[in-house]
């Protein structure tokens, strides 16, 4: 294989479409030539920080309003135009029909221009009642997209159920005393019946990112780490290169909606802080990006 | 509650019914019919603009295409290409008006919200990953727009060649080469970046 024909394998190893005796082969090219062994290494790196970046990401409910406003308004206004072109074309028709009518000089005239009133009449009502129709319909739509947003913080712990299992993953058995153990939290485990020795306790550790932007990150850090002492966890605060930091905090869950609360309060960016907490949780490790502005 | 996934929610029967309903006007099957593909349009609109406000002007503005073309879709051609290919083009018009004014803020490209994380990382394992993927999204946001267009077509959201040749009305030659340059000028951007990118610890 020579340098070109690695070229081509890229992009094969970008697409996952690389073959076994292909890759031999780049590979093999690689050993002899420390340039495409340098592309090799870095297209897989390329390869794996993609497979990092979402293809799907949460529309902020602020967008997900815009676009159906949006969109509802336009169907307002094309309804509208709609029943303009009627009422135009109709108003014309009667103009065409009292010209002809008074160019004949006929008796019919009156009755016939009548008639095409009556018509007209007719058809703006059942426009309007249409009209009066679809503003029900938008209502509706409304309330329910309301309703909708009203129900997505309730939303959020079926969100996470990915978390969940990041969760229970992390439940840490702790292997205890049995007199140390509350009932309730006595977990059935395998063990022979007259081990009887102890009990496992499962500490259910559930673990949150998040990021919070800032005006000042260093007056932040300290505020933070004051935060967590107040309601007795723990902060880990590093610097990063960027002028930023990433805190480290572990917290009883108990305390967690004051603290989250109490971070709220100094995050300055858009995005709310909501933590999607579940009942069961009782340890938190939360991973804080903190920016500054 | 599961998350809905584009194939769940509209299966062919239901989205060509949507379809012939939003075709005559009717916004709440328009609505219900995009509710299918807006997350994967949002990501696009991120992906093309570098921020949020900008990713929601393109986000409307397609969505608002779309309901005003609906009724001209040919119904042999995908619905999800044609999606595609109106909000890509509704990125690249903004991207353009846009243009004469100061650059986009890349900070919008920061992860936000809270989402699970792997308990066992380390926070710098943690922080050094978010920091890679932060670079990543600004070198992506780097790209001339076509060859972004493609790269993020293919290498996030991971359409076939044959698809991005659709949505970006290019030939597979066109996508391809640019895909493949787009790819090289990521890399050679990574390569300059070692202190960064390699480290056997994260």
């Amino acid at each position: 294989m020579n340098c070109e024909a690695v070229k081509t394998c890229l992009d094969l190893l970008m697409d996952g479409e690389l073959t076994d005796q292909q890759r031999r082969d780049m590979e093999a090219h690689g050993r002899q030539c420390p340039e495409c062994a340098e592309a090799i290494r870095q297209t897989k790196q390329l390869k794996a920080l993609m497979e990092q970046l979402e293809p799907e990401v949460d529309v902020p409910l602020a967008a997900q309003a815009k676009w159906r406003g949006a969109v509802r308004e336009a169907a307002r206004q094309s309804r509208k135009k709609r029943l303009y072109r009627w009422i135009s074309s109709a108003a014309a028709a009667v103009v065409v029909l009292v010209g002809v009518g008074l160019a004949l000089n006929a008796r019919v005239a009156p009755k016939g221009v009548e008639t095409t009133q009556a018509v007209l009449e007719r058809a703006v009502e059942s426009e309007a009642v249409e009209e009066a129709d679809y503003a029900d319909e938008a209502e509706e739509a409304a309330v329910a997209y309301e309703a909708e947003a009203a129900e997505a913080p309730a939303r959020a712990p079926a969100k996470a159920a990915g978390m969940s299992a990041v969760a229970a993953e992390n439940a840490v058995i702790e292997a205890d005393g049995a007199a140390a153990c509350d009932e309730d939290d006595l977990i059935e485990i395998n063990r022979s019946p007259d081990a009887g020795m102890c009990a496992a306790v499962a500490q259910k550790t559930a673990a949150y990112e998040a990021t919070i932007r800032v005006k000042n990150v260093d007056a932040a850090c300290r505020q933070i780490e004051d935060i967590a002492r107040e309601y007795e966890g723990e902060a880990d605060v590093r610097r990063l290169e960027d002028g930023g930091a990433s805190i480290y905090l572990t917290l009883d869950a108990v305390n967690a909606s004051d603290l989250i609360a109490a971070i709220a309060h100094l995050n300055a960016g858009e995005d709310a802080l909501e933590l999607p907490v579940q009942p069961d949780d009782q340890v938190l490790q939360i991973m804080l990006t903190v920016v500054g502005e | 509650m599961v998350v809905k996934t584009e194939a769940e929610v509209t299966g062919p029967m239901e989205e060509s019914r949507l379809i012939q309903r939003a075709m005559g006007g009717d916004a709440a099957s328009f609505n219900t019919l995009m509710e299918a593909h807006e997350r994967r349009m949002y990501a696009v609109a991120l992906r093309m603009c570098g921020n949020h406000e900008d990713a929601q002007d393109c986000l409307q503005e397609a969505m608002l295409r779309i309901y005003r073309a609906i009724s001209g879709f040919k119904a042999q051609s995908s619905f999800s290409t044609w999606v595609y290919r109106i909000t890509m083009n509704a990125c690249l018009d903004e991207l353009r008006k846009r243009k004469s004014r100061p650059s986009t803020s890349l900070d919008g490209l920061l992860d936000s919200g809270w989402s699970p994380v792997d308990g066992g990382e380390s926070p710098e394992g943690h922080a050094m990953r978010r920091e890679m993927r932060k670079m990543l999204r600004q070198y992506i946001g780097e790209l001339p727009e076509d060859m972004r267009a493609a790269v993020v077509l293919r290498d996030i959201e991971g359409y076939s060649y044959e698809e991005i040749a659709g949505i970006l009305d290019a030939n597979m030659g066109t996508v391809k080469s640019r895909i493949s340059r787009g790819r090289e000028r990521l890399r050679e951007k990574i390569g300059g970046r070692p202190e960064l990118f390699d480290r056997p610890d994260v």
